[in-house]
Order: C-alpha cells, then structure tokens, then sequence
C-alpha cells in the first residue's frame, strides 16, 4: 500500500477509516487508491495485506480481492 | 514479516486429531476412534496390538505436505485436548540423523513454517533440544514451557539397554528426579549392578536408585509421542521400545502407513495440488536412446523453465538435480560433470553445478534461494543427505535403471514441491519435469507410478494420472514464452483435440502362448522385449482383450498383468473425462445481495452482518460451561461427558503457564488470545470477557483459581459462545436476506461471483467410487467420485447412486460434477441460515442450463433443513431468468407423483 504524507490530510482519513474495518466500500476505495498510484500503463499489485481491527468480509470476498487480512493488534507482534 | 497460513486440508487434519483426542479424553481412545471413522465414513477396527491402552494414531499425507509443520502444531492441540497442558513434553522420533539435523532447524529456525506453528501456540514458552542439549533445560522450565526433544528412533532402540547413553546414568540429569514421590518413581528404571560395571563413578551404594537417565527423563515426563515416517521402525523390538518410554499418546505422521497403523486422517495428493503444494502432473521424458540425450533435453527443459520464470513475480531459478551413476557404473559423478562442462559437451560453467555426494560436499552453506546463488545443477548419487531446502528444484535427471534406482522418490519429492506453495502464472512453470533413461523392457512411467503409490503416499488413481508423457517436442504447454498462459488459456488451446481413448501399454512378463485371435488383430498388437513382451491395445481394454491378455499366464504374473490392466484403465478413463480434455464446466451464478451499495455474494459474514451480530445484545452468560468443585477435583460437563480435572498433582506442572497469582485480567487477556475473533475488534472483546469471568464468579459462585485451572475447556465454551451468538445473527440476517436473494445477473463485473468448476482442482477425497457400473459423464472421470457407493452394505443399489445414474444418463446433461461438500472454495454452494448448502450433484445441460440436484431419502424430506434448501434453491433457479434448475430429488415412494428418479430428473429439465 502507498505510504501517506503526513500532509496529505484527507487521504490520511481515509486510510485510518480502512484500518478500523474493512468492508466492501472501503475495499473498492483502496483498489482505487492503488489504481490512482500505480505508474501509468502498469497494473495495480494484485495481492495486498490490509492491516484493520475487524472485517466485515468473507474469507471468499477477501480472497477474490487478493487481500490477506491481519487484524490488529492480534497479528502485529513485537520483534 | 512473514505469517503462516495453515493449507484447508492441514486444518481439517489437525481438527480431526484434536477432536480424536478430545473425544479419546472423555470417552476412551476406542470409541473415539470409530466416531472418527464414522466421520470419514470408513470402518476399520482400531489396532491396539502396537501400543496397548496408549492412544495411537496416524496421519496419511503424502511426501511434500507439509508434514512437520503440521506435527508441530498437532503438539500444542493435543496436548491441550487431552494432557490438559499448556506446556506439554514432545518426543518427537525421526527416521534419521540427516532428517533429525533438519527437523531439529525447521523447529527453530524463525521464518521456517514449523518454527511459526510452535510459536503461535507456545510463544517463546518452548524448547527444541537435542538428546545432549536436554541437560541445559532446567527442571523449572518442565511444565512451564513446552519441550520438544527431537531424537532417531534408533537412540532408544536397543535390547540390552546399558550400552546406549540414553539408558545410562547421567549427572547432569539429576535436579530433575529430585522430590519424586514414590509413585512417580515406582515405574522408573534403576541403577543395577550392570551400571555400576559400566559406569565406573557410581558405587554399589547407588543401587536401587532411580537412575538419572535420558530415558527415565522422557518416561517420568509421559511424553507426546511424535513419529516421523514410522514405517521404517515398525518392528516389534521399536514397540517395545516406544512402550518404554511410557508415553501419553503416539501420533505419527507418514506417507505410506502399514498394517496396524490406525490411520485417523488421510489426506490425498489431489489436496495438495489443489492447495498448492505441489507440482502436478510430472511430465516425464524417457530416453531409450543414451544418456547423453537425456542430459541435453533435461538442460534444455531447465533453460525454457528459467525463460518461463523471468516473468513470475517471485524469484525462481529452476535447478535441476542429475542423479548419476555409483562408482563402478558408467555415468559416475566424474563422467557426467565432464561431461557438462566439457567444450564438446555441454559447456557449462563449473560454478552453476553443485556436486553432493557423502565425499563432495559442494552445496553446504549454499542458499540456493539467493538470486546471488549461480547453482542451477545439483549432481548427487544418492538421497540428497543434508538437510537441504531446494525450493528451485524443477527437473530430475536420472541416469540410473529406473527398475532399481535408489532414493528416486526422495529426488522427485525435491522436484514436486512448489517454490513458496503458491501457483505460478506461467503453467509450465506448475509443473514438474523428469528426463529418465529408460532400458529396454519396463515403462519408467510404470515405475514412477508404482513409486508414489509406494513411497510417496499417492493412491493408483492419483498416481496412474499424476504422470504424463507428452510426444517428443511438445514438452511444454502450447505458448508457453509468450506472455502469461492462464490456465483458461491452455485449457483452451486443448480443446481443439479429439476425444480419443490413448492406446494402452500392458507389459506382459513373456510373449502369449497364443497369437491375437482373430477378433482383436484389429486393436490388439503384441511387441516381443528382452524381458517378456508388451501388448498396445488400441482404445479401451475390453473384456475379450483382458482375457486373452491373461491367458497365457497364472499366479503371480497373472496378478501382475491384471494391475497392470487396471492401471491403463484408469488411465484412460482419466484422459477422456470432460476436464482432462480441457472442456469447460458452465459458470454457476451465486446467490447475491446488495448490501453497502454493492452487489456481494451472501457469505456467514455478510448474514451476520445483515443480523446485527454484537456481543452485548443479549445478557452476559455461559450456559454451555458446567464446572462443579469437589474437593480436589474439578468436574467438566463437556459433549458427550464429563472430564475430571484434579487439583494439583506434582506431575501436573502446566499450572506454572499462568503465573500463580493469576488475575481477572491475566485470565482475560489469556482467553482474548485464545478466542479471537476477526469480526470482534479487541476492545469489544475485552470488555465482553471481563464480564463473562466476573459473571461466572459472582453468579455462578466460582473462584478464580478453579477457572485458571480450567482454563482450556472454558476458552472451548467461549468460542462455542461465541459461535452460538454470531449463528442467532446469521439466521435473522439470513431471513432478512432471503427475499432479496438473486442469482449474479450476466453482466461483466458480476463475473467473480459466479462459480466454475476447475478442470484441475477437484477436492474429492479418497475412497472415489469403485462400483461396477461406469459414469460416462462425470466431469472429473468416474474414477475419481467423492463419496458414491454403488450398493448399500445391505447389497441394494444405493439411493444416491440411483440419482447419480439417472443424471449421467439423461441425455441433455452434458457432464455433471458430484459436488464435494464443504469446500466453498471448489464446490458450488448456496447459503442458507445455518451453513452453505452443497447441493449433491451439479450438472451442465446441452443447451447451456445449469441443474444443481439435491437428494433426500425419505426421512430427511420434511425436515426444517430440506425445508429451507429448497426455499434457497428454488429462489437461485427463479431469480436466474431461466438459466437454473435446482431439483430436490427423492425415491419413487416418497415422491408426490411416484415418479421415478428419472423421470425427476427429466421434468425438471423440462420445466414440469
């Protein structure tokens, strides 16, 4: 996923609503997102990790969008 | 960071041992054997000839499933289920020096899948020791963290028992057999007269004591048996052994299980391929015409395979292991790499080839996996010894008679497994390649084929089609270079073919006695060999041909002949089925709903969703954990009894896991591990468990101390808890659903929400039907249907077989699948409020129509369940606009009308 400048205000909202839950909208705005910030003529990456404190999606759902999902704080371990 | 995610068939293995071991718990290791047996509709008798009263049970998985990951997360479960420890002692026995070097890194070497399969369950509370490392854990760490000590079978195994260090006096040992009590002590081993001659320090005094052994270590520690590949050590003198060790429970992990093992699981070679785990089929090259051929094709396949890799994502070197000659032989190690580097051989550069041997060692310190690696030839004679990982290997080249060739499987295990488990793009680039000189007389195919069914754990079906041999020059995949080839796209390219039946090989041990009768000169042609002869039977084998081809012979060539026959068979049988010839099956709309302004198939998640599933909409309370304290005891009401748990025991240390003043938030934050949820954030479930622990305290009058004792079955209680609520949220969500339900419209961006059989990833599993009657149509073969029977035990034609017939023989079904439940993944499912339905066959019409069938004996058609099914079904044909059927079929009796299955079947095609 793209890093956000910090002064990018307003994607650093929508990027923090991703990271609470991921549900379908939010799935179709990061495809987005990552369209956006993909160099012109090549493709999104297909497989992605979205970090998020619950989801909403189905293993299935998750699967077809190329997401692993890891949930906070569960899955962040101290090294 | 990298995670580890458990493949769908190593799930269900470790959910079926730890339900075995739960259920062995509760109600004796045999009844909880022919439940498990009941599970997988088997029903064979438990053995109990090998280990007595010591649970023992095994794990069929073929070679490269992932069968140490899957031990090392067994422990953790097991121990829980039925030691009732957090903390559990392992013993874990290998075959051999080389793989106890390996096993032992797997298991703690961090980023290795097994490493990551303890520390999910144990965190840093674990030691992997040696045999002479297991002085420097401490008496304190037994109990409180798990220890898992990684030996050979062969260090116990011994008659006489005071000429292995394991059985002698060892004073580094001695804190741990301080304060035994006499019941502890009673079954230990003691120093004895012998010891004293052996062990000049010990003096007569010492007699009598419990001797501070290895072996008396691991028996007063009752230990979780772990055996690795037991096949090797089952002998009577290695039970013997076993038995001594006085474990709690055996459970052994094996390709290729022999009588007396009690196989609980069995897990196929199709499920691995169908998770990626290994490459199928091999694509094999045989070379009658010298070694040096042999060598240049399988350098040739390597270079295509490396053009290939460039455009993957991950990094991939395909390497290719060369199998040489032994000493004496003509193509030595010598030989072949002068020959490879040689300017009038094939010049290659001396630092791409790796020589190992037991004299050359030329791949130790080597990470193959590095791009910086130049090694893309692996010379070896043997087993290749050292723990090596070759995560590249794509080819194998053995120079050896196939017939007698030593350690092949272990060569072509290397070149089955997939680099990182995950498929690549470029379809030559799933498979696995072999170039073998072949003598004269035998088919390599043959003797491949006998190895993985062998050796390697495949059933003769998986293996009569795992192997494929391509005429010479189309080795590879049309379009192989150019861009990505899909699987869609080379399913394509074959279906220009024809279906023909390829000719059969039947190798025969001499030339019949007979010529070919008259009748079968026409497909029938016999070639004399150097060791017999060898029939090609054009199209199928029929009857009049297989009884003149055993004609001439009797005993054991005669069994010979007819295996042979067989394996043909299935062969062809396999090349003709729909998906073998790359016809596609139709796409099968799923049930949708749109919800958050977007069309989304109805999953558990999305109904629970729709049902408003939260924690705190009902009043807090654990119904389902019934714990009575009787003195020293505990008393656990579990399914289907009660479990004893006593209070403190000196053996039962794993209280030290929890710190002995554990608190409510200790005991919280303990069970949040244990049960969490991907749909609860952890706050909520914080807060929700913080009320459970005090409500069990305050209303239920139990104490704290009893609940961290009894810590496992009330985090089991909990995640049923949980499941219980978030199932009362599915059904409200589910009925709120339903009258908005429709099947995915035809439209371009609602294609992923249509189901497709895939032509390569069936998830049947084993027993496949095996009845005499032949299904001409079932997509995958008739060889290969999950969970048909013929006949019932009674001898009657079975119900569903019936239903199965009157499909294959209508004729407007073009193929038809005998949908495999429980896989959402590669079977089709519709949803209903409880769970996915997977209805029982599914079929193609030739006007382009899907029919899914559901059958239902008599007793099952009135139920709630069969009620519902039909309400889904009937909403996905009438919300399709005409292009599904769904039929609920029954036995004539049963049926309204009386109607054959038949004529159901017909009716419903025709909209009756």
């Amino acid at each position: 996923m793209r890093a956000v400048a910090p002064d990018d205000r307003a994607k650093t909202e929508e990027l923090l609503q991703l990271v609470l839950e991921a549900t379908g909208p939010v799935l179709a705005h990061l495809e987005k997102l990552l369209a956006d910030a993909a160099p012109a003529g090549a493709s999104p990456p297909t497989r992605k990790v979205v970090y998020g404190e619950t989801t909403r999606l189905g293993e299935r759902r998750l699967a077809e969008a190329g997401v692993t999902f890891r949930q906070i704080p569960y899955d962040i371990k101290a090294r | 960071m990298a995670t580890f995610k458990l493949k769908r068939y190593q799930h269900n293995t470790l959910d079926a041992l730890e339900t075995y071991f739960r259920r062995a718990r509760v109600a004796g290791h045999v009844t909880a054997w022919n439940e498990a047996m009941a599970r997988v509709g088997q029903k064979f008798a438990y053995d109990s000839s090998t280990m007595g009263n010591v649970p023992a049970v095994c794990v069929r998985i073929p070679t490269g499933g992932g069968k140490t990951t899957m031990a090392a997360h067994a422990v953790a479960r097991v121990g829980r289920a039925f030691a009732d420890t957090d903390a559990p002692v392992v013993l874990w026995l290998v075959p051999s020096d080389a793989i106890r070097t390996q096993t032992l890194a797997a298991l703690r070497v961090p980023g290795n899948a097994c490493h990551a399969g303890l520390a999910e369950h144990f965190g840093d509370r674990v030691r992997v020791c040696s045999l002479d490392e297991l002085a420097t854990v401490g008496p304190h760490e037994v109990g409180s963290a798990a220890v898992i000590v990684v030996a050979t079978i062969q260090s116990f195994a011994v008659r006489d028992t005071t000429i292995r260090n394991v059985y002698s006096f060892d004073e580094s040992l001695a804190p741990h057999f301080q304060g035994l009590t006499p019941a502890q002590a009673e079954p230990l081993d003691k120093v004895t007269e012998a010891d004293i001659v052996k062990q000049s320090y010990l003096t007569p005094k010492d007699v009598g004591r419990v001797k501070s052994s290895l072996a008396n270590w691991v028996a007063l520690n009752k230990p979780i048996l772990v055996v690795d590949e037991a096949h090797n050590n089952r002998t009577h003198l290695a039970f013997d052994t076993l038995r001594r060790l006085s474990p709690t429970c055996l459970i052994e992990m094996t390709a290729t299980p022999v009588k007396g093992s009690n196989v609980v699981f069995h897990v196929g070679a199709q499920e691995l391929q169908n998770e990626d785990m290994i490459k199928l089929p091999i694509v094999l090259m045989e070379h009658p015409t010298g070694w040096k051929d042999a060598v240049r094709d399988a350098i040739l396949t390597r270079d295509r395979l490396e053009q290939a890799a460039a455009q993957e994502k991950d990094y991939i070197r395909p390497v290719v292991l060369f199998q040489a000659q032994p000493k004496g032989g003509e193509v030595t190690v010598d030989v072949l790499v002068a020959h490879l580097t040689d300017a009038d051989g094939q010049k290659i550069d001396r630092n791409q080839i790796a020589v190992a041997t037991g004299d050359q060692k030329e791949l130790e310190g080597v990470v193959i996996a590095s791009p910086n690696c130049a090694v893309r030839y692996v010379v070896t004679v043997e087993a290749l010894k050292e723990g090596w990982d070759c995560p590249f290997a794509y080819v194998l080249c053995s120079l050896q008679n196939a017939h007698s060739a030593k350690d092949v499987e272990q060569l072509l295990g290397r070149v089955l497994r997939m680099p990182y488990a995950q498929a690549r793009q470029q379809l030559a680039l799933n498979r696995a390649y072999a170039h073998i000189v072949s003598e004269s007389f035998v088919r390599v195919a043959d003797e491949l084929a006998d190895r993985l069914v062998k050796n390697m754990g495949f059933n003769a079906f998986e293996a009569a089609t795992a192997i494929i041999t391509p005429p010479p020059g189309q080795l590879f995949p049309p379009n192989t270079t150019g861009g990505t080839v899909d699987d869609t796209g080379y399913f394509k390219s074959l279906q220009g073919e024809k279906p023909k039946v390829p000719e059969a090989i039947v190798s025969l041990p001499a030339m019949p006695a007979q010529p070919v009768p008259a009748e079968l000169a026409a497909t029938v042609e016999l070639r004399p060999t150097t060791n017999g002869a060898t029939a090609i039977v054009r199209g199928a084998v029929d009857d009049a041909t297989e009884a003149f081809l055993l004609s001439t012979f009797s005993g054991k060539d005669k069994a010979a002949v007819s295996e042979s026959i067989e394996r043909e068979r299935i062969r062809q049988d396999a090349a003709k089925a729909p998906a073998a010839r790359g016809i596609p099956f139709a796409q099968l709309p799923q049930l949708c709903f749109t919800f958050d302004g977007e069309l989304q198939p109805l999953d558990r998640r999305l109904c629970s969703e729709l049902g408003h599933f939260d924690l705190f909409a009902e009043a807090v309370s654990l119904a389902g954990f019934q714990l009575r304290e009787t003195g020293r005891t505990y008393e656990i009401d579990v399914e289907g009894g009660t479990v004893t748990y006593k209070v403190s025991e000196p053996e039962q240390l794993g209280l030290n896991a929890v710190p002995a003043h554990a608190d409510e938030t200790d005991l919280v934050h303990w069970l949040d591990r244990e049960c969490r949820q991907i749909d609860i954030g952890q706050s909520v479930m914080l807060k929700w468990l913080l009320a459970i622990v005090q409500h069990l305290q305050r209303d239920r009058g139990l104490t704290l101390t009893s609940l961290v004792r009894t810590r496992n079955p009330l985090a089991e209680a909990v995640r049923r808890e949980l499941e219980f609520r978030r199932q009362r949220a599915v059904v409200t969500g589910f009925q709120q659903a339903l009258p908005g339900l429709a099947a995915a419209p035809v439209l371009a961006d609602s294609f992923r929400y249509h189901f497709t059989f895939h032509p390569d990833r069936y998830p049947g599993r084993p027993p496949f039907y095996q009845g005499s009657y032949r299904f001409q149509k079932h997509y995958y073969g008739n060889n290969r249907i999950h969970d048909l029977r013929q006949r019932t035990d009674a001898g009657n034609l079975a119900e569903e077989f019936v239903c199965a017939r009157a499909i294959d023989e209508e004729r407007r079904v073009k193929h038809w699948v005998r949908n495999v439940e429980r896989d959402e993944r590669l079977s089709f499912w519709l949803p209903t409020s409880t769970d996915y339905f997977y209805p029982d066959f599914v079929a193609e019409l030739t006007d382009g129509r899907v029919l899914a069938v559901e059958y239902k004996g008599r007793h099952l058609l009135s139920g709630d369940d069969t009620r519902e099914k039909v309400l889904v079904g009937k909403q996905w044909q009438v919300s399709s606009t005409g292009r599904c059927v769904f039929l609920l079929a029954t036995i004539p009796d049963a049926d309204v009308a009386g109607r054959s299955l038949e004529q159901q079947v017909e009716d419903a095609i025709e909209g009756r």
